[in-house]
């Protein structure tokens, strides 16, 4: 398998307090990899990290053998890396329409983005029945395939998602973990995903890292983390 | 009766265009531009320059007038909003900015077209009399149908263009935007060089029925300022509301309040301060409608 991300060694601190200290992690292509941990872990700095958000202070990133650490966020996007914020981040005042569109920013062949919406709303219809209403309106659950599909329309060959399950209907956290594992089967989209909900995070990926205040503390095949005991007591609440 | 609306309508579209200017800044940048009167007051002399002095056609002039507006403010974004906007997070940094930007410009304006008001040929002769219930010259009409298109072209660009958008998303969520490949410093400028654009396109039209003179930057500021704070900061339809709403007033006040002596514009502040102490957010008091 080819190596699609490499994160070597980085350190990243807000002002003087740090958030990742000397991390390590790496992705290949075609991968579901998970990082799992609390609030606070360092997670989303990761994916702040890559997305080119916050500035690193040490270390290396590397997107498909090129070092991407000191991009500007626009070219990491056009590179192949889209990212689901956490909180969802819609553009409230946008119809679905535009905001899906917005997606496609980095994108100029408009019979290739045309596909591209459709098979997005072929995903999820109900995106097709709220076309024209304001991202505002839409339902919590509504808003992560909005924004999911929004990263999707930059045919990225790399998805970052952070938190998806985050303020979802439990009902619905299940469809948005099938369409996670749908996208990387069929859409050639190899997936990151960050997740306080360490179980399903662990059920739908190849490999996993969990991560405690800014290191990675384990790392492995998800399935086999999922019955590490020390996994168990510190993520899955030891109820497994 | 007639005559009040079309006057209120009239002056309306060209506050409305100023106070659309204002908002774009606004909501990229969170920037209070105070130097937007001086930016009208900029492309009047532009246009007063073009098509009296050198004698081209009035439609050169407001091109030049907005194309010269455009150009001072990416310049201005690029070299001073952008540096300060690194530097603070406190908004009072570009507050003082713009208020220095205003200065300055009216020292340049002073320096390079003087402190006399200034008028241009009649871009048409003649007067619309309808049954004298409705007196209007023709170039009033005129003017006010061009302001009316800028507004609607405005408008089609901001809902239709990828351009747009971009300003759009920018405006509801930078960090989301940026996330789509929206690069930041661009799009501001693009947004500052659009916003400072109208100001200069609404001076190149109101020159020829007004004139323009050094001192009309910092009331046309304030009359903006207050559109925005009618219509809700940083919303599109709000500063279209805003400044029909104060056109309207502006030509009601004039005809019903003359007798009473010069008050329209107190009437107005009072009755603004009662609004907003109602509705401090404005009418459409929401990021971006």
């Amino acid at each position: 398998m080819t190596e699609m991300l490499k994160f070597e060694n980085v350190e990243l601190y807000y002002d003087h307090v740090y958030a990742l200290k000397g991390v390590s992690i790496d992705l290949s292509e075609g991968e579901t990899v998970a990082l799992i941990g609390a609030n606070g872990a360092g997670k989303s700095s990761i994916l702040r990290a890559i997305t080119g958000l916050n500035a690193i202070k040490s270390g290396e990133i590397h997107f498909q053998g090129k070092r991407i650490d000191g991009a500007n966020p626009a070219d990491i996007v056009k590179m192949g890396i889209a990212m689901v914020p956490e909180g969802r981040r819609v553009f409230p005042h946008m119809s679905v329409k535009d905001n899906l569109l917005m997606g496609a920013f980095t994108r100029s062949d408009k019979a290739d983005i045309a596909r591209t919406l459709d098979m997005v709303l072929t995903r999820f219809p109900r995106l097709k029945e709220r076309y024209s209403q304001s991202g505002g309106t839409l339902s919590g659950g509504e808003q992560q395939m909005m924004v999911i599909g929004r990263a999707l329309m930059a045919k990225p060959k790399l998805l970052l998602l952070d938190e998806p399950s985050l303020g979802i209907a439990p009902k619905l956290v299940q469809d948005i973990a099938r369409s996670i594992v749908a996208i990387n089967r069929d859409e050639n989209v190899s997936v990151l995903l960050v997740e306080q909900n360490s179980r399903m995070a662990l059920s739908i990926s190849n490999r996993a890292y969990a991560m405690s205040t800014g290191s990675v503390v384990l790392s492995g095949n998800s399935k086999e983390l999922m019955k590490d005991d020390r996994i168990k007591a510190a993520y899955l609440g030891g109820e497994l | 009766m007639e005559q009040i609306l079309a006057n209120g309508l009239y002056l309306g579209a060209q506050y409305a265009l100023i106070a659309l200017g204002l908002t774009l800044i606004f909501a990229l940048m969170n920037v209070l531009n105070f130097a937007h009167g001086q930016m009208y007051v900029l492309g009047g002399f532009v246009t007063y320059t073009v098509y009296a002095q050198l004698g081209l056609p009035f439609i050169v002039g407001l091109f030049a007038s907005a194309l010269t507006l455009a150009i001072v403010g990416a310049l201005i974004e690029k070299f001073l909003f952008r540096p300060v906007i690194r530097r603070s997070s406190r908004e009072e940094s570009t507050m003082l900015l713009a208020a220095g930007i205003a200065f300055f410009l009216d020292a340049v304006i002073l320096l390079v077209f003087g402190e006399k008001q200034r008028g241009v040929p009649k871009i048409v002769n003649g007067v619309l009399n309808w049954d004298f219930r409705l007196i209007m010259p023709y170039d009033r009409i005129l003017i006010g149908f061009l302001a009316i298109l800028a507004i609607v072209s405005f408008i089609l660009f901001m809902q239709y263009s990828k351009t747009g958008r971009a300003m759009r998303a920018l405006a509801q969520d930078r960090v989301a935007a940026q996330l789509q490949g929206v690069n930041v410093d661009r799009y501001s400028m693009i947004g500052f060089a659009l916003g400072a654009m109208l100001a200069g396109l609404v001076g190149g039209l109101l020159v020829t029925i007004t004139g323009v003179n050094l001192g009309m930057g910092g009331p046309t500021s304030i009359k903006a300022f207050m559109m925005v704070m009618i219509g809700g900061a940083g919303v599109i339809s709000g500063a279209i509301a805003g400044g029909f709403i104060l056109g309207m007033m502006e030509s009601i006040g004039l005809s019903v309040l003359s007798q009473y002596g010069d008050i329209t514009y107190l009437a107005i502040f009072a009755s603004l301060m009662v609004f907003l102490a109602i509705r401090p957010q404005g009418l459409m008091g929401k990021p971006w409608g």
